[in-house]
């Protein structure tokens, strides 16, 4: 239990306190107290874009992992040696870009959801 | 629009699909990556195979757009939510290599006309309203011309080595 000087940023803006009566302070703990709600009820979506980053990392790290199963293959195909590696090159230029483009689509799938919690934030604000 | 429906969510979901095609399509010996590995290093067959390849590639993200689309029967601005998305992440596609395709085959006029079919593709795309099911067939109808000049020109050049 912390001390009266110790008060966390909540108990300072507690109902009994005058702390309460400024109204820029109320708004700092009307803000913090919808944050906090929100956050909370965001945590299924926070845990969710972290999964999908998680997710998609591991997925490059065991594709580009598999570009020496994949060139051990064309050789075992006969594939003439210069066309392996000019082919290969492209081949994970393709999938490079396919993951810089996955990682900008989970960028702006998480400022979506930011804005889409901002905006939450506000109408409980002018509530 | 939940996560699961989220238009960045379906294209990250059909962007893991196609990575997954690349490989496949490897090692379950596809004709049409075969067909660019046993042709001549620098040939012009060689870098239209690969091209083709490339086109046919990016064409299977759009059918399982399209496929979704219809299944989910999808429409208004979902559906034009959907396709922007789509058009961003194929103009992103073809931005980095547009110049260095029509490098590798500037003697053949047919890499300047897929190039254009492939901006108009994005055009269309962009170019979405309410009647958007005719622009759906107007990309549909761009793919497959550009496809089947290709395929042609490519035919044109192995009957010239035949003869």
């Amino acid at each position: 239990m912390p001390k009266n000087d110790e008060k966390t940023a909540f108990e300072v803006f507690d109902d009994d306190s005058p702390q309460r009566k400024d109204p820029n302070a109320q708004l700092i703990y009307d803000y913090e107290k919808h944050y906090m709600d929100l956050l909370s009820s965001h945590k299924e979506d926070i845990n969710f874009i972290s999964e999908l980053l998680k997710e998609t990392r591991k997925e490059q790290i065991e594709t580009m992992s598999l570009l020496d199963k994949i060139n051990a293959h064309l050789i075992d195909q006969s594939v003439d040696d210069e066309v392996r590696i000019v082919w290969l090159k492209h081949f994970s230029e393709n999938l490079s870009k396919s993951f810089e483009l996955s990682n900008c689509l989970i960028e702006h799938f998480t400022t979506s959801q930011l804005s889409q919690f901002k905006t939450e934030l506000r109408k409980r604000m002018k509530k | 629009m939940s996560n699961k429906t989220s238009p960045y969510l379906l294209m990250l979901e059909l962007s893991m699909q196609g990575r997954k095609k690349l490989i496949d399509d490897v090692f379950q010996q596809s004709p049409h990556v075969y067909d660019s590995l046993y042709s001549k290093p620098n040939t012009e067959s060689f870098n239209l195979y690969i091209e083709l390849y490339d086109l046919i590639w990016l064409k299977s993200h759009w059918d399982s757009l399209k496929t979704y689309i219809n299944d989910h029967k999808v429409f208004g601005i979902e559906k034009a939510n959907l396709l922007n998305i789509f058009a961003w992440w194929y103009g992103e596609f073809l931005h980095d290599r547009s110049d260095e395709s029509i490098l590798l085959s500037s003697s053949i006029p047919v890499m300047e006309n897929l190039l254009n079919l492939k901006i108009h593709n994005i055009e269309s795309i962009i170019e979405f309203d309410e009647r958007c099911n005719q622009n759906m067939n107007k990309v549909e109808t761009s793919f497959k011309k550009a496809l089947k000049l290709l395929n042609d020109d490519l035919k044109e050049l192995i009957s010239e080595r035949m003869s």
